[in-house]
């Protein structure tokens, strides 16, 4: 039996998400897909049904993941656009990152759909996990767009299910 | 009055201690854990906050199970929850077991004062 769906947000879903989260309203445009890559450094929370199969990956390209970071704590902007430049995040900036994905748990969940959590914050490169390829290569749903944190900058977010 | 914000997450301790400030709790006397298991410490060593805000997913003790010890041995103190879980099943389990509230990551001001206000007065 195929493992059970998550329910798939919708750009504005995860941009009132994130705003609550970071307390500036976010600004949104399409996007067109991409995949984390070296050329591609990004951010993956990778989250879980309980019974152990991959539900979702929310990605953050390492321009969004640094600014996101960087607000939520009323970091300066000026650390964040060295990140992104660099195309790392520090340990610092991750962990907030982490913290960011955890909310975006609740994206996936509904009364009637199988219990989603964060189960892991992944960079990249190095390469995405093996266990990670399945999904990119063939998501069941995906979203893709461009976010701005006003004060801040911004950089894509792609969610594949 | 003293509050106990419990979250292994410091980015979220911070943030909660932000939003407590804009909530007008600023005049509280705040009070930090990273784990079930350091705020079980504190309270044991006399640490008395008339309430707890704790996070539900946590590595080393859920915050289900430090409100299930709380309301043995710290019966007279308040434990509301502050999650990222959602659905009805989490908040029937928080209320079942006398949670003071469950509020939703992310929260606002509003919505932290909200939850509080009827705890603290």
């Amino acid at each position: 039996m195929a493992p059970p769906r998550a329910n798939t947000p919708t750009p504005d879903a995860i941009a009132v998400l994130l705003s609550g989260l970071i307390g500036r309203k976010l600004t949104t445009k399409p996007g067109k897909p991409w995949i984390p890559s070296t050329s591609a450094p990004s951010a993956i929370g990778v989250f879980k049904h309980d019974a152990g199969d991959i539900a979702a990956v929310v990605v953050f390209d390492v321009a969004f993941a640094a600014h996101a970071s960087a607000s939520l704590v009323l970091i300066p902007p000026g650390v964040a656009n060295e990140s992104a430049r660099a195309g790392k995040l520090s340990e610092s900036l991750l962990e907030n990152v982490g913290e960011i994905f955890n909310v975006c748990a609740q994206l996936f969940v509904s009364n009637d759909a199988p219990h989603v959590t964060l189960k892991s914050v992944v960079v990249c490169p190095p390469p995405v996990p093996k266990d990670l390829v399945p999904l990119f290569a063939k998501p069941g749903a995906r979203v893709d767009f461009e976010a701005a944190i006003p004060g801040y900058g911004g950089g894509r977010i792609a969610v594949l299910v | 009055m003293k509050i106990m914000i419990v979250d292994d997450s410091k980015a979220m301790r911070m943030i909660i201690v932000r939003t407590l400030r804009q909530a007008g709790y600023g005049d509280h006397t705040l009070v930090e854990a990273a784990s079930g298991p350091e705020a079980i410490g504190k309270l044991s060593k006399g640490e008395d906050p008339d309430v707890i805000l704790c996070d539900w997913n946590m590595p080393e003790m859920t915050g289900l199970d430090l409100l299930k010890r709380v309301k043995v041995e710290w019966p007279k103190t308040k434990l509301g929850f502050v999650t990222s879980e959602s659905s009805d099943k989490f908040r029937s389990a928080a209320a079942q077991e006398g949670a003071a509230f469950f509020l939703c990551k992310p929260f606002t001001p509003e919505g932290l004062k909200a939850a509080l206000s009827p705890v603290l007065g």
